[in-house]
């Protein structure tokens, strides 16, 4: 399964970034063979939409899920209206955090967790 | 002429200054471009005569189009738009209106819709006092567009009197724009010289020329005195520290009605300006 997690590091030993929109690093990962491309967060220094930008980001490369901390309302309708599955509180080691994507002990999201603007007053 | 009333600490007596002058200068009009607390029309004791919606144009997709409309998602500057599953997602509280995605996107690919930033209220105040109030949609970013509405009512048929916002950002100098006059009005405190030093230095740049209004004075003020003197601005009004006139803002009653003390400082003020009564 091809999916991306929000990362403050470029590999799998880095820590998740528990924000959506404004994380440092977007990491697409194949779950099979443990594959790991990183790419800086467009939406990181947006001045307003970060959310909208870091998910059109993420949809235009055809990930079936994202794996993050918290998401707010608009990235959210993006990714929903997308068909992309959220998996929130995502904590600790991006290795660490698909272990427990497999566990199956990380929360399918249907909605929006944080409200706006979470991530910049969160930095 | 056009007098701007700014100033960049908040609850400096803008407003009180605004509305004493309007009051002074009788048959003029006030522009409250105040937008997101507008409340120079308690003051003036207006009604409202007439509403007007402002509006900004945002996109809509013609999703049986099945149009591209991805290069234009990509291309608006404050991320309002989203392409998802091929269907165009609008953000309405994001879009300025600016109207560039009509121009990305391919030829009537896109309807056009009014979002609903604000109104504009026309009414009659004392003393033959047209005024003109702004309000914005509580929480929308429009605040510009608003402005621009309420100082579109003005002409040149009457002296105007615009309330701003506080600060010095991008509506207060939409505010402040093509005004003859800007006042700066400031409280004596280290705040209010430290925000009349960036208001003095911001609003050189829109080409009015500035005064500055010294509000609840404790003293002689040297501080602000000897910035306004380096930056060469004269000040033209000083008002103490008053009880009397703090208790009559808050209860909605204008400054120049506390005594005849005041009414004379503002027509004092008003020559000073050189807005002759017309």
């Amino acid at each position: 399964m091809k999916i991306v997690v929000t990362a403050q590091g470029q590999d799998l030993d880095a820590m998740v970034d528990p924000r959506f929109g404004r994380c440092q690093y977007f990491l697409f990962i194949d779950t099979d063979s443990l594959s790991c491309e990183a790419q800086a967060n467009p939406g990181r220094e947006a001045g307003g939409g970060a959310g909208i930008q870091a998910a059109q980001s993420v949809v235009d490369r055809g990930v079936e899920a994202v794996v993050t901390g918290f998401m707010g309302p608009n990235a959210s309708r993006v990714l929903q209206a997308s068909g992309v599955k959220v998996y929130g509180n995502a904590a600790g080691t991006v290795r660490g955090a698909l272990e427990k994507l497999r566990e199956g002990k990380l929360t399918l999201l249907s909605g929006p967790s944080v409200r706006e603007h979470f991530g910049l007053q969160n930095p | 002429m056009i007098i701007a009333v700014a100033g960049v600490k908040g609850g400096a007596g803008k407003t009180l200054v605004a509305t004493s002058l309007a009051i002074t200068m009788g048959n003029c009009r006030f522009l409250d471009c105040d937008v997101e607390e507008p409340n120079g029309h308690i003051y003036l004791r207006a009604t409202r005569r007439k509403r007007e919606r402002v509006a900004i144009t945002v996109p809509k997709a013609k999703d049986w189009l099945r149009a591209d409309l991805l290069p234009a998602a990509r291309f608006c500057p404050y991320h309002a738009l989203a392409v998802a599953n091929g269907s165009l997602l609008v953000f309405k509280e994001l879009c300025t209106g600016c109207g560039g995605c009509f121009m990305v996107a391919p030829p009537h690919s896109l309807a056009a819709e009014e979002h609903v930033v604000g109104a504009v209220w026309t009414g009659d105040g004392r003393g033959g006092i047209e005024v003109v109030t702004g309000e914005l949609v509580v929480g929308s970013g429009r605040a510009v567009r608003v402005i621009r509405a309420v100082k579109g009512k003005a002409k040149g048929d009457r002296h105007a009197v615009i309330d701003c916002p506080p600060g010095i950002t991008r509506p207060v100098f939409e505010a402040v724009r093509e005004s003859d006059r800007c006042l700066l009005v400031t409280e004596d405190s280290p705040f209010g010289l430290e925000d009349l030093r960036a208001g003095l230095d911001g609003l050189r740049l829109t080409g009015a020329r500035l005064g500055v209004v010294i509000n609840r004075a404790r003293g002689p003020a040297e501080g602000i005195r000897t910035l306004c003197a380096e930056r060469g601005v004269p000040v033209l009004l000083e008002l103490p520290f008053s009880r009397e006139i703090a208790e009559a803002s808050a209860g909605g009653r204008p400054c120049v009605d506390v005594s005849p003390r005041w009414a004379d400082a503002f027509s004092a003020l008003r020559e000073r300006i050189g807005a002759d009564a017309r």
